[in-house]
Formats: structure tokens, C-alpha cells, sequence
């Protein structure tokens, strides 16, 4: 066999040559549209995002009955001159006989809007809350109904997330500030209200009263 | 074969070599291909992105009302 000529060499070198630059130029032009394709997304994305809040007053009562359940003066404790003091956040005292249980609890408000809330309390029958039983006549004693509010565990309206007024107040038969500033944040949203009943001499049968909670968006 | 008519061995190791410049340069070009992209998509600009937020505040004051009730049952 003869041997290849050097022509023959250099005919398939330079063969070689040309598909090596062929080779090498489509290669490239494929990199090139795929670098096409990524760099046109980049500089025209645009997103956005849009939040509506809507800003809510709402109050919720927890628990909405106080209830001292039935019973009567515990005539060898206190004086008929005296009233008997039932505290809604207090054990049952001597002066008080119940008939049944007595677990009064207090009212228990919760701000449940998203707004910091002024809130107010009210009673229709003003002080003289005996004036809704079955029998008004009071015969000794000095009848009263108070209303203090009360801070949780938590803190709400306390003294770094609003201010309570827990002082012991008579109901007056118009609106008075009990919370300023009720936060709405989950933890700290609540608060108690105890209710005080001074039974004096003579009231009898069932007493009923509505209280009401205002809240108003604080400023 | 006449070998008066045949080119140079001198021809033949010319071309080799620029074979083989060809072929490395043509590699080279081809693997720093991706290295481009990458830096085409750090030296992108800015892509625009915008948040809105909107809290309605009610047009008239917001109330909100709830009552309890206080009861008891005096015997006698």
C-alpha cells in the first residue's frame, strides 16, 4: 500500500480546519439565542403588590352575664341597716346565702377590630339597680351598683398598652370612659369589668339589667 | 505518486498547528460562553417592583356596640 502524499495530508487538515471554524460558529450562534432569551426578561419584569386594609371598630364581650344567681341577706350576719356587698370577682360573702351556686364572673370585653378603641360603659337603671326586681320597696340600706374595670394578666389597657379605669364607679345612666386606647393586638385586647351589687333591706325577686359597651375608634 | 509534484512536510506541520490552534481557540470561545450569561445576568438592570398598601379608614365614626346583663334572684 502506498503511502498518503503530504498534498493529501494537508487537504484533510485543512478539511479539519474548516469544520473545526464551522463547528465553533454554530456552536456559538446556539449559546448566543439562548443568552437572548435570558437577558430580554431581565430588565422589563415588573411586579406588584397590593394590600387593602380596612379599619374595623368591633368589641366582643367574652362574657356577657353576670350572674350572682338566687339567694338571700343572711339576716344573723348583717344588720337590716346594711347592705350586703356582692363582688362579682369575689368569693360569696357571709352576709349572702345562695340557694344554689354562686360563681358570678366578670364581664369579660375583648377588642376584636384592628383599630386602638375607646370604650365606654352604661346602665339604664343608673345606681338604683334594685329598681328592676319583682319587689323595689327598699325597707333599710343604701342600695348601690358600681362598676370597676379590671386588668388582665395580659396587660390589656394596663398601663403600657392603654389606660383602665379601675377605680370603683357608680353607674350614672350615661356613657363613662372605662378604656382608652384598647389595643387590638391579640395579646393585649382584653380586659375585665367587675360588677358590685350593694343589697340592701327589702328587694326582692328577679333583677335584670342590661349594661352596654360602646367602642369608639381612638384617634 | 510523484513526490517533486508533493508539498512540504514543513506545509503539512504549518497546518497541523493550525489545526490545533483553531480547534483550542474555538473550545475556549465555546466554554467561556455560559460565563458570558452568567455575567450578562448579574450586569441586568434592575428589575422595577412596586408595594402598595392602602388602609381605608371608614368615612363616619365607627361604632360598636354589646351588652351584658347583671341578674339576681333575691329569695326573700
Amino acid at each position: 500500500m502506498d503511502e498518503i502524499s503530504n498534498k493529501t495530508l494537508a487537504t484533510l487538515l485543512v478539511v479539519a480546519i474548516v469544520i473545526s471554524l464551522a463547528g465553533t460558529f454554530f456552536a456559538m450562534r446556539g449559546v448566543s439565542q439562548v443568552t437572548n432569551v435570558i437577558t430580554g426578561a431581565l430588565p422589563t419584569a415588573t411586579g406588584t403588590t397590593k394590600v387593602y386594609i380596612n379599619q374595623t371598630v368591633s368589641i366582643t364581650l367574652r362574657n356577657n352575664n353576670v350572674d350572682f344567681g338566687a339567694g338571700y341577706r343572711n339576716s344573723s350576719v348583717v344588720a337590716d341597716a346594711a347592705e350586703c356587698n356582692l363582688t362579682s370577682s369575689a368569693a360569696q360573702p357571709s352576709c349572702w346565702v345562695n340557694t344554689g351556686t354562686y360563681n358570678p364572673s366578670d364581664f369579660w370585653l375583648e377588642n376584636d377590630g384592628n383599630v386602638y378603641a375607646n370604650v365606654t360603659i352604661n346602665s339604664t337603671v343608673a345606681a338604683n339597680y334594685f329598681n328592676t326586681c319583682g319587689t323595689t320597696t327598699i325597707i333599710a340600706g343604701d342600695p348601690d351598683y358600681t362598676w370597676a374595670g379590671k386588668e388582665l394578666a395580659s396587660g390589656g389597657c394596663g398601663a403600657a398598652y392603654g389606660t383602665l379605669d379601675t377605680s370603683e364607679g357608680q353607674f350614672t345612666g350615661a356613657h363613662q370612659l372605662l378604656c382608652t386606647n384598647l389595643s387590638a393586638d391579640d395579646s393585649v385586647d382584653d380586659f375585665n369589668v367587675t360588677i358590685k351589687l350593694y343589697v340592701p333591706t327589702g328587694p326582692s325577686g328577679q333583677c335584670d339589667n342590661n349594661v352596654v359597651f360602646t367602642a369608639a375608634r381612638s384617634s | 505518486m510523484d513526490k517533486d509534484n508533493d508539498i512540504s512536510k514543513r506545509t503539512v506541520l504549518v497546518l497541523l498547528v493550525l489545526t490545533l490552534i483553531v480547534s483550542v481557540v474555538g473550545t475556549w470561545t465555546i466554554l467561556s460562553q455560559p460565563t458570558t450569561i452568567y455575567k450578562t445576568m448579574e450586569l441586568g438592570g434592575p428589575a422595577p417592583g412596586r408595594v402598595s398598601l392602602s388602609i381605608n379608614a371608614p368615612t363616619v365614626p365607627q361604632m360598636s356596640n354589646e351588652a351584658g346583663k347583671v341578674s339576681i334572684n333575691i329569695m326573700k
